[in-house]
């Protein structure tokens, strides 16, 4: 009996021990995750937007690396859905990862991986920071940072730390359809229909061109020159860039970057006001100024304001998302504001009329009068509140 | 004998103890049904002094006492609004050429504070009122001097702060359904002018905006009203006596003659947004 049940308690104890997990400590370690630049609004923190693939802008992932012992190389692989710890998604002939990068040394126990904004777009497929279409949403990508031990295998668990928070979206909204303008004194009232079933959209900007913006390179066209990644490794100085990219920066850090280069243009388009700034369809420059904006998805109008009476304009809307991403050129129309006497204008200059200049000038003038109202009103309350007290007490006395 | 005597004591007892019984259910349910302080006791003062204090039994009701000698009063106005920005100009000016005459709809708000009552007269107090007043226009083509069709609006508030009476011990003693009343105070009204490129502006040099003068301002003046309110307890006495319960005191049709009299008082050159005019509305007091 005594034997059975040593047997029975040794049987258990095989199977707690069989069954329970391996502990194995993890070996790729990643916190704090920041942005080199790019200061995206809350809930944004770690999107990549057009503007932040355009610019230099850089994950700087700090990493720390364990059991290094065995380890042939740190490798950091991008996909957008396919697991990058299956050699066969790494190397294979349906291999859906693509490698960032990897330090040409042995790895490091801490060090601090920069992968820049536009590396992680052009990791999926993005070419010079430009996704053809508009309107689409963002595209979750995961980060895989590995310790390669073996040639061929897989990756483990413990060898393997995915970063799956960033988004990329470079692409703007559609833009509105049926553009039309109605002139008034320094401004053109603009009336559009918004694109049908547009959920990624923040707004709309619009551009008045009086003929003296140019069009960006490569704006109608949507076509832009590609952009070559430069990986620059731990150690040492820090390696020249790519055509175009950042050097890295020395010692203890890798470096994956990527510079983009627009070098086509269209050159000699005219929209139908005969300006070239503002093409139907073309991305507007960064540097232009907008000549207004509103807010609001459903919205249908706005004013470009502070134009000039007399002077024809080329005006196009565009629509922007959360990211600031901005979609491409509405059609052109034509408008020419023209000078009218509003009310105030009437009243100050042909009729002579003294008053305006906002709220606040209330206290420029008539300071005394409304000192001595005020005074007498605070007097006035505080006798009458006396007195109510007084009542009171007489009351309740009595 | 005896034992019908005795029976006759054991019914009694019986009853008796039914009686004692009944009266403590009901007194508990009059406790528990109206829940109020228990009497009190005979009045020691007054002029009915002799009889038994009996408000218990009525349901005596602070909120309902507290209606039937409001301290506050709240107006709903609305009527039409000419502001007089032209009598400055000798009655013709720009207000004309842009906004016609035609009356502008003027909405307004109107809070009374009125904790002192002065005998056979009615309750006197503090109170603000606010208001505002669109207009709207087409901007003058230079051109032709024909209105364009630039949309040009002026939009006014009207604001005061002034001494409330409202006499009321017509209606509390003679139950004539109606409070005469009048304000006199401090009045002062914004306004600011616009067009689709937002508010309108006067620049000495259209390329300092330094020298620019926007069209908003302030605008002083003294601001007088007379009135009457018609109570509407007769309408349904019912209802009331439910408003009542909730410590409104009335409901009430008013009209009033108001003189926004916003000229700026003679302290500088203001935009005379004020008006004369007669505005209608309902009231209630609480």
């Amino acid at each position: 009996m005594a034997a059975v049940r040593f047997f029975f308690v040794l049987a258990w104890v095989a199977a707690l021990v069989g069954l329970a997990p391996v502990a194995r400590a993890q070996n790729v370690a990643i916190d704090n995750v920041t942005r080199s630049s790019a200061d995206p609004e809350t809930g944004f923190e770690y999107y990549v937007s057009q503007a932040d693939c355009l610019s230099s802008d850089a994950f700087e992932f700090p990493v720390r690396l364990e059991n290094l012992g065995g380890v042939q190389s740190f490798e950091v692989w991008i996909s957008e859905g396919a697991n990058c710890k299956l050699n066969d998604e790494r190397g294979g002939s349906d291999a859906s990862c693509v490698r960032l990068g990897s330090p040409n040394g042995a790895p490091e126990q801490n060090s601090t991986v920069d992968i820049a904004s536009s590396a992680i777009a052009e990791g999926i497929g993005i070419t010079s920071c430009i996704e053809e279409g508009s309107g689409g949403q963002p595209r979750s990508v995961s980060i895989y940072f590995l310790l390669i031990r073996g040639g061929d295998a897989d990756i483990g668990e413990e060898d393997a730390f995915v970063w799956e928070q960033t988004k990329v979206d470079v692409t703007g909204p559609a833009p509105p359809t049926n553009v039309e303008a109605t002139e008034s004194d320094g401004a053109v009232t603009l009336t559009f229909d918004v694109p049908t079933n547009a959920t990624d959209v923040r707004g709309y900007r619009f551009y008045c061109d009086d003929g003296t913006l140019v069009a960006p390179v490569g704006s109608a066209a949507g076509a832009g020159g590609g952009g070559t990644t430069a990986t620059t490794s731990s150690g040492g100085s820090g390696g020249s860039g790519g055509s175009g990219g950042e050097g890295g920066s020395g010692g203890g850090t890798l470096t994956v970057a990527t510079a983009t280069t627009a070098t086509a243009t269209t050159g000699g388009a005219t929209n139908a006001c005969g300006t070239t700034g503002l093409i139907a369809g073309g991305a507007p420059d960064p540097s232009w100024t907008s000549c207004g904006s509103i807010e609001g998805t459903a919205v249908g109008e706005g004013v470009a304001k502070d134009l000039e009476n007399g002077v024809a304009y080329a005006i196009a809307v565009v629509g922007f998302d959360e990211l600031g991403n901005v979609g491409t050129l509405s059609e052109v129309v034509c408008s020419q504001p023209f000078p009218v006497d509003d009310f105030f204008e009437l009243y100050r200059d042909r009729f002579g009329g003294q008053a305006g200049g906002g709220l606040c000038a209330v206290t420029a003038v008539g300071s005394r009068t409304i000192g001595g109202v005020v005074f007498v009103t605070s007097a006035l309350s505080a006798f009458a509140l006396l007195l109510r007290r007084a009542s009171r007490r007489r009351k309740s006395a009595s | 004998m005896i034992a019908s005597f005795a029976r006759f004591r054991a019914q009694l007892a019986v009853v008796a103890a039914l009686s004692v019984s009944t009266f403590t259910s009901v007194a508990s349910a009059q406790w528990s049904s109206t829940e109020i302080d228990p009497p009190t006791g005979p009045k020691t003062t007054g002029p009915r002094a002799d009889l038994a204090d009996t408000t218990w039994r009525e349901g005596f009701d602070e909120r309902k006492e507290k209606a039937l000698d409001p301290d506050f009063a709240f107006e709903f106005r609305f009527g039409p609004y000419w502001p007089q920005i032209d009598e400055e100009f000798g009655g013709s000016g720009p207000y004309e050429r842009v906004f016609d005459n035609d009356a502008q709809f003027y909405f307004g708000l109107e809070l009374d504070w009125l904790p002192f009552r002065i005998p056979y007269v009615g309750k006197i107090g503090g109170g603000f009122g606010w208001g505002i007043t669109p207009a709207t226009g087409l901007a003058i083509d230079p051109t032709t001097g024909e209105p364009s069709e630039v949309e040009n609006s002026l939009t006014i508030m009207p604001m005061h702060w002034s001494v409330v009476l409202r006499g009321d011990e017509l209606m509390r003693r003679t139950k004539v359904p109606l409070v005469p009343y009048g304000k006199l105070g401090f009045g002062l009204g914004t306004w600011s002018s616009s067009t689709d490129a937002g508010t309108s502006k006067v620049c000495d040099d259209p390329l300092d905006d330094a020298s620019c003068t926007d069209a908003e301002d302030t605008t002083f003046g003294i601001h007088t009203a007379l009135g009457v309110a018609l109570a509407l307890d007769w309408v349904e006495p019912s209802r009331t006596k439910n408003l009542q319960a909730l410590g409104i005191g009335h409901l009430y049709l008013f009209g009033e003659w108001m003189n926004a009299g916003l000229d700026g008082l003679g302290s500088r050159p203001q935009l005379h947004i004020g008006t004369s005019t007669f505005v209608g509305g309902v009231s209630l007091d609480f």
